[in-house]
This record gives structure tokens, C-alpha cells and sequence, in this order.
């Protein structure tokens, strides 16, 4: 009989852990270190404290999961920015914090949508930080997930929880800009939301927002692990399926 | 939102640059543009307006107004209203609640005659309005022109003044495509003495309605509180286009210019000039102007980037903002439809953006050397954990927060199997394990997987750890000497007994060829103060490629030979694979090898598959005989059957 023993052979981290862990590492060089908070979140830090009113439009954009009792007011929380308010209120700044976790969205699934996946938020809080800081670390981010080669741009977006608001996308690592499938030939993939922490978020943390400014930003390692190993799929990353988890 | 390159162009004097330009510009200086396609001699560019610039950016002007200072030429909005007006044709509406409708604009026009627009039904057609009537077209055409909603009624269908009130319980209303609403008293409406004539804000009713025969007209142009809109909208699911634009909050200055531009349209547009009465405005609290301050030094502190007060003046001034200074600040006014300018910071971002935020040098900030970093030990205790799991052969596994049953529920599930939030990773692994042990290639190939998650039994919330292992064979799989294993792995792993990584263990199930056991993170989180560093990023593939697996059954076949000493497992192995065609996914793994005399007797197990079908048992069989008799070309191989 061969031995064929596959028991001493390693296991297979899931890509989602790998990006995590790949940012973690690289954060923490920067000195930023983990913080978490309840998937099962309360509206106020979900919602209020983020500076997104009751029945204000900008609500749509985040479908939400709902739990019963109604009355409760609790729910799946949609991002993961609501760790930002939980621990603004425990920590005097100047802070320093990514906090990764699974987030929900109460939306149809497809090829590119997941009712679930991960975010990791970025909060950064000093005397004075910039959106020049904000573009060089998630330049230097973007380098060290896709390579020395690529680069960033910064384009307006809103979140109600910043001023201003960008959204950033890397430039295509796979067409060098050229323009391709990957990058929907526009040379850019879209890969995250950030911006200036808004000041009536510090206000509700009791944060003087003439003291101190910010920065925040949210990234999807589901999409991040997407693009660079090209899964055409986000609901493999679900399925607990080893002929996928293998290939990591 | 869909604008048209032409309509846009009519604002400005000179052509404006490229579509290709435009697109560019408002890209990275405003808000994406989703797609562009041409339309006989247009551009229709779809607008991805952010949500803070829907109070003045889904019509054209504002867009307008936006690549005005984008590209720093002025668009030209004058209206001509010399008008002649008929003051007999007064009209008064009685506003009974002035918290909901904040100003409402209302005027006579007698002597309708339908009209011929071949110009502008293109150009409603083109933004994707299908061309119903002359007067709502016409209605229509100013809506997306100056973003402000317009109404219509019949002046002859109306019965007695018109008042806008809360509709009172059991009354109803017809809509225009004929539909009866029941009404209740949080709905605001539109009334005459009969009766509701539309929801206000959101949708008209059918009873006054213009038609073709439609002679005499009231105008609407009005102002509705956007909560309310939202609600009422939401309850009735009742999404139109004043919805859209009144539930992101509009300025109640955009109701006179709406109101003047539809005039304009039906005085130009119809074959015979009409009478226009005055115009009746309720307007109890008018707007005021807002003055924001900034200084240069409050906006190179958040840009990171140097600015000048010239700059600075020019980039508002362009934006149409009333700007003035003093020693230390700006001041500005911004028109009053930009109700996304109120805080500095705002102002701080009109900089940033039309500056470009390209022009921005990004630069990393000097690392903290005054604070010990906190570790968040519940993250490195996941992370040792999956170190240790993952040198031991277990793979990692993510499934699903929602479940067919449990402790909380969800209010407006996706589906039934997903009204609940779990309370376990049991049913789950146990679930994956038999799953996957359908694509293993021999019985007793072991399957290990585990995963890290929360759970939600009752009030709490719990972070859990599964670990669990299978195998198809029976005979031969020991569970317990598994276990032990396991558990001495995570326990020396995370320098702790394993009768206290015991203790916290919540599910354990057992079957013929499986294990799975369930522990609590939470809790094994409070034993100690701190936990070993893992080093997990090292285990992150950087450089693979996905390969797409197939979803369609596999066929597993074992093919066994007789070769002579010298002959290797590796040169048949080759023979196998440049024989067998592009359905071997799997294999030759060699499972069998033993002596029999001057020969070696090999075993090798190939599994087939296709991306599209389903194999079928002869199509297995036919490649089986490609290699068979490929292998057989070598005289002294020896095929068993």
C-alpha cells in the first residue's frame, strides 16, 4: 500500500483570513492595531452616531437585516464603521485602529453580490491628520496587496460619516492601465470608500472636532481577494467548498 | 440620473469641450458617470449623482451649473418671463399645513391648444421619458430641466379652491394609471371640494387630469417636507420621479424657477399663445442665506496640501457661491439649491474636488512613539488558533450567518432557510464535511476542515470555534485518537491545559465517520491575559491564480499495470497524461504499487470531468482506452483488466 497520508500535509487559510492578516501586517507596522465590536449592532452606532438621520435617503444605500422585536432596534450591523463610534467613546485619541469583520447586507445575491462579507475599517484620529495621509498609507497599502507597481486615485463620493468623502480606485495591475475585462477598460478597479471623519461623528463620540480630525476608510477583503486571484465568484468564498479553499 | 450632452451644451455660449472631456472631468471632480451612449446627434451620459448633490444636481441645470465651473465657463439660466398676464385669473389655494408643503407656487393658464415639439419629445425620449401628453410632457421636460417637480391639473376638472391638507380617514384616490389608494390621515394631498386630486409630492390622481381636451390648466410648483414624502412613498411604494427628487430635499427657490420655465414652455410651445393668471405663492418661511466661513489654513490642514486665497475664491466663484474676506477667512453664500454646502468642511471639499484631488501628494504619517500599541486579544487568539489548525491539515472554512431556525430572528428575511441568525457552527461543518467528502478521491482520504464565528443563541452573542474531520471509509477512521490530537495541538499551541480548552467546549457530535466539536472563543478569551503571536500572513498565497473548478459530476477510474523494474511510477504517469485528453482533471495519484516476480504492479486512480456537462460512463470509457492502448504500445507493459 502507497501512503497516501494527507494528514501531515497543511491545511488551507480561507483568502478572506490571508487579505486580513496581509493588512493587519501591514497596518500594524504603521502603528495601528485591531479593535472589534458585535456584528449584532445597535442602530445608534450603526446608524446615528454616524451622522446618517432616520428616514434620510442615504439609509437606501444600505440595505439592512432587520431583528425581531422590532422594538429592539438591533441589526445586523452593515459596515463595520460602527466600531469606530464604540471605540472613540472608550479611547481619548490620538487613535490608531483597523477593525476587520463580517458585515450584512439585506440585498439578492449574485456573482458579485453577497447578503454577508467582510470589511476592515481603518480609523486614524490625531491632531492633525490630512487626506494627504489618507492617500499616502492607502497607497503604500495598495502597493504592498498588489505590487510596487500600481498606484492610486482619488475620486469624490459621499458617506455620510466623512467630509469630504473619495472613493479609491487602483490603478489595474493586470493591463497596466491599458484598459481590460478585469478593469472594465477603464484602466481603474474601484476597491474602497474613505474620507475625513465628519465632525458630528467626534461630536457624538465627545471628540472636539477643532482639537482633532481624522481619517477613516472601509475596505472589502472579499473584494480585495476577488481581484487578485481573480475569483469570478464572491459566494465561493461561502460555499466551504475544498476544491476552492485548496487552491490557497 | 440621464442627462443629454445637447440640452447641456444649451446653456453656454460656445460648445462645450469633448463628451469624452466632460466625462472625464465629472468623473474626477463630481460624481461617476456610469455609462455614455450616443443618440442620433446626442450623448446621454447616466449620472451617478451622490447623494448629497440630489438636491441640486438631478436636473440639468444643475449639472450644468457643475461642468460651468468644472470647465470655468458661466451657463447662461435667464428665463424669460415678460409674460402677459391676465390678473382676472387669480387663483388661491388654502395650505392647511405648512410644516409638510413649505411653499406652494400655483397658476392659471387658459386657452390650451395642443402643441407640436418634435425638439423636446426627442429629448425627453432621450432621457428615457416615454412622450404621453403636450402639457405633461411639457411639465415633464421643465422637471428635468430645473429639478424641481411640476404638477398639472385641468383647471375645469377642479371643483371649487384647491387646498393641500392631510387626507382624512376613508377617503381614497384614483391615481392616473388607476390605481385606488386608500388614504390616511399622515398622507398629505392636494384636495378641491370633492375630494382628493393627488398625493402630494408623489403622485396625481386621475379625477382632475389633463388630456387632449384639456383647455384650461392650474400649474403646480411646490415645496414638500422630504420625510414625509419618503414615508408616504415607501408605505404606498409609489417610487416616481418628484419622489426622487423631493425626499432628498430640495430649496424652495427651485419652485419659481420651475414654475417660470414650464410657463415659458407653454407660451413657446403650443400652437397658439395661452393667457397666463398671476402666480399664487404660500411661502410663510422663506429660506435664508446661508454664510460659511473657511480660512486657507483650516483647508490646507485637512488637504494636506498648499492653496492659495486666489485659488480659493476663484474655485467658489466659479461654483456660483457669493464669496467675500476678511483678515483670516473666507465667506461665502452658496446658491440656495446647494443644500450640501453648511460646515467648512463642505467648503473644504468644493476645494479638494475641483482642484482635483490628483493634486495632492499623498504622504505617510510619522509613527506614533509615545503609545504601546493595544493588541485586541480576541483577534489573536483567532489568529494562533488558525495558525495551529492550519499546520495541523486543517482547512478553513466560511459558511453562512443566517439559518433555517434559531434564537433571533431576521424581519424581512431573503429566504425561509435564512429567517435566523445561527446559534451554532456545528449543523454548518457537519454540513460541509459530507459535502466535500463527494469530491474526495479515496475512501479514506481524510477531510478537516474548521471555522471561526460568531453565533447568536438568545441575547448573546458568541464567538465560536469548529473544528471537524471525515472520511467516506468506515473502517479505519479513528475519531478519538483525533480529538485527543486536536486538542493537544491547540492546547500546547496556546500554551494552555487541555482540560481548560475543555471546559469551554460547547457541541460535540460524533458519527460513523465524522467528528465535529464546538468550542467557545469567548470564554476561552477570559483564561488568560495574552496569547502566542501568530505569524498568519504567511500563509496568505500571494502570487496564485484562481482556477475555476467544474460544477458537473466527476468520474473516478483506477487503471493498473505490470512493468519491469526500470520502468517508474513518474514515466507512466507522463504516458497517462499525454494521452488523456482535456478531461483529466484529477490524477494519475498512485495508490497501489507491489512485487509480483520480475515485474512491479503500479495502481493509479484518474478522475475525468467537463466543464459543461454531465460525463457519461461511455465517454469515461473511451479515454480509458486512449491510455490503455497507449500504454500498451510499450511491449513489455503489461495492462491488468
Amino acid at each position: 500500500m502507497v501512503n497516501n497520508d494527507h494528514e501531515m500535509t497543511s491545511g488551507h487559510l480561507h483568502p478572506i483570513t490571508g487579505i486580513i492578516a496581509e493588512t493587519e501586517e501591514f497596518f500594524s507596522t504603521l502603528g495601528f492595531t485591531v479593535a472589534q465590536g458585535p456584528e449584532k449592532e445597535e442602530e445608534f452606532y450603526n446608524f446615528d452616531a454616524l451622522n446618517i438621520p432616520p428616514d434620510h435617503p442615504a439609509r437606501d444605500m444600505q440595505d439592512t437585516f432587520w431583528l425581531l422585536p422590532l422594538g429592539k432596534k438591533q441589526l445586523l450591523r452593515t459596515h463595520t464603521s460602527p466600531v469606530q463610534v464604540r471605540f472613540l467613546k472608550k479611547n481619548k485619541p490620538p487613535v490608531r485602529v483597523i477593525a476587520p469583520g463580517r458585515v450584512f447586507r439585506n440585498e439578492a445575491t449574485d456573482a458579485t453580490h453577497e447578503a454577508q462579507f467582510y470589511q476592515v475599517e481603518a480609523l486614524m484620529v490625531d491632531h492633525q491628520v490630512s487626506l494627504a495621509h489618507l492617500k499616502g498609507v492607502l497607497e503604500a497599502y495598495c502597493r504592498h496587496i498588489f505590487g510596487d507597481q500600481v498606484s492610486i486615485r482619488l475620486r469624490p463620493s459621499f458617506f455620510s460619516f466623512v467630509e469630504p468623502g473619495v472613493e479609491v480606485d487602483v490603478s489595474c495591475f493586470k493591463c497596466a492601465g491599458r484598459g481590460c475585462s478585469l478593469c472594465k477598460k477603464t484602466g481603474w478597479i474601484e476597491i474602497l470608500g474613505a474620507g475625513l471623519v465628519h465632525p458630528n461623528v467626534l461630536k457624538a463620540c465627545d471628540i472636539n472636532p477643532e482639537e482633532w480630525q481624522g481619517f477613516a476608510f472601509g475596505l472589502c477583503p472579499d473584494r480585495i481577494a476577488m481581484i487578485r486571484y481573480g475569483i469570478d465568484d464572491i459566494r465561493l468564498l461561502y460555499s466551504g467548498d475544498l476544491r476552492f479553499i485548496k487552491q490557497f | 440620473m440621464k442627462v443629454s450632452y445637447n440640452c447641456l451644451n444649451d446653456y453656454f455660449q460656445n460648445q462645450l469641450p469633448s463628451v469624452e472631456i466632460i466625462v472625464d472631468l465629472l468623473i474626477n471632480h463630481a460624481f461617476e458617470v456610469e455609462s455614455v451612449e450616443p443618440y442620433e446627434d446626442d450623448f446621454i451620459l447616466e449620472l451617478d449623482i451622490l447623494p448629497d448633490r440630489n438636491h441640486d444636481c438631478l436636473g440639468h441645470r444643475g449639472v450644468a451649473r457643475e461642468i460651468g465651473a468644472l470647465v470655468n465657463r458661466r451657463p447662461i439660466f435667464s428665463i424669460d418671463d415678460s409674460l402677459l398676464i391676465d390678473d382676472k385669473q387669480k387663483i388661491l389655494v388654502d395650505v392647511k399645513e405648512p410644516r409638510l408643503c413649505r411653499r406652494y407656487l400655483a397658476r392659471r393658464v387658459t386657452g390650451i391648444k395642443g402643441g407640436n415639439f418634435n425638439q423636446l419629445a426627442k429629448r425627453l425620449s432621450a432621457v428615457g421619458q416615454k412622450p404621453k401628453n403636450s402639457i405633461v410632457d411639457l411639465s415633464n421636460y421643465a422637471m428635468f430641466d430645473t429639478s424641481q417637480p411640476l404638477h398639472v391639473f385641468d383647471a375645469d376638472l377642479v371643483k371649487g379652491n384647491l387646498v393641500v391638507r392631510l387626507a382624512r380617514k376613508g377617503e381614497s384616490i384614483k391615481t392616473l394609471d388607476e390605481q385606488i389608494i386608500d388614504l390616511d390621515n399622515s398622507i398629505l394631498i392636494i384636495a378641491d371640494n370633492e375630494g382628493p386630486l393627488a398625493i402630494a409630492g408623489v403622485k396625481g390622481g386621475a379625477r382632475a387630469r389633463v388630456s387632449d381636451k384639456t383647455i384650461n390648466l392650474i400649474i403646480e410648483s411646490a415645496n414638500f417636507e422630504p420625510v414625509n414624502i419618503r414615508k408616504t412613498a415607501n408605505r404606498l411604494n409609489l417610487r416616481t420621479d418628484a419622489v426622487k427628487r423631493y425626499e432628498n430635499d430640495l430649496s424652495p427657490s427651485l419652485t419659481m424657477i420651475g414654475l417660470k420655465v414650464l410657463s415659458l414652455l407653454l407660451n413657446n410651445q403650443l400652437l397658439s399663445k395661452p393667457s397666463f393668471g398671476p402666480v399664487f405663492d404660500f411661502y410663510p418661511k422663506p429660506e435664508e442665506i446661508r454664510h460659511i466661513s473657511v480660512s486657507i489654513s483650516d483647508i490646507e490642514n485637512k488637504l494636506g496640501t498648499e492653496v492659495d486665497v486666489a485659488t480659493v475664491k476663484n474655485i467658489f466663484s466659479r461654483l456660483d457661491f457669493t464669496v467675500s474676506e476678511d483678515d483670516e477667512k473666507i465667506t461665502v453664500s452658496p446658491p440656495p439649491d446647494r443644500l450640501d454646502i453648511n460646515i467648512k468642511e463642505d467648503l473644504i471639499r468644493e476645494v479638494g474636488r475641483v482642484i482635483g484631488y490628483s493634486k495632492i501628494k499623498g504622504c505617510l504619517p510619522d509613527r506614533p512613539t509615545d503609545k504601546v500599541p493595544m493588541i485586541d486579544k480576541s483577534f489573536a487568539l483567532t489568529s494562533k488558533i488558525k495558525e495551529i489548525l492550519i499546520k495541523t491539515g486543517f482547512s478553513e472554512i466560511y459558511s453562512y450567518t443566517f439559518a433555517p431556525t434559531g434564537d433571533v430572528a431576521i424581519a424581512k428575511p431573503l429566504s425561509a432557510d435564512k429567517a435566523f441568525l445561527r446559534t451554532d457552527l456545528t449543523s454548518n461543518l457537519k454540513e460541509k464535511l459530507e459535502q466535500n467528502l463527494k469530491n474526495t478521491l479515496f475512501d479514506h482520504e481524510l477531510i478537516k476542515l474548521f471555522e471561526i464565528g460568531s453565533v447568536f443563541p438568545a441575547d448573546s452573542e458568541d464567538l465560536r470555534l469548529a473544528v471537524g474531520f471525515s472520511q467516506v471509509a468506515i473502517k479505519g477512521f479513528k475519531p478519538d485518537e483525533l480529538y485527543h490530537q486536536v486538542m493537544a495541538d491547540l492546547a500546547t499551541g496556546l500554551a494552555i491545559e487541555p482540560a481548560e480548552l475543555e471546559k469551554t467546549k460547547q457541541n460535540s457530535v460524533v458519527g460513523n465517520n465524522f467528528r465535529v466539536i464546538e468550542f467557545s472563543l469567548s470564554q476561552l478569551n477570559n483564561i488568560r491575559q495574552s496569547w502566542p503571536k501568530a505569524n498568519l500572513s504567511a500563509w496568505s498565497k500571494k502570487e496564485i491564480k484562481y482556477q475555476p473548478f467544474s460544477i458537473f459530476p466527476s468520474i473516478k477510474r483506477d487503471i493498473a499495470l505490470f512493468v519491469p523494474p526500470s520502468v517508474t511510477a513518474d514515466d507512466i504517469i507522463s504516458v497517462i497524461k499525454q494521452n488523456a485528453g482535456p478531461l483529466l482533471v484529477s490524477g494519475p495519484i498512485l495508490f497501489d504499487r507491489f512485487d509480483k516476480g520480475d515485474k512491479i504492479s503500479y495502481a493509479f486512480r484518474i478522475v475525468f470531468q467537463s466543464f459543461d456537462r454531465t460525463l457519461s460512463d461511455d465517454e469515461a470509457n473511451q479515454e480509458m482506452i486512449k491510455i490503455t492502448v497507449a500504454l500498451e504500445k510499450n511491449p513489455t507493459w503489461e495492462a491488468r483488466k
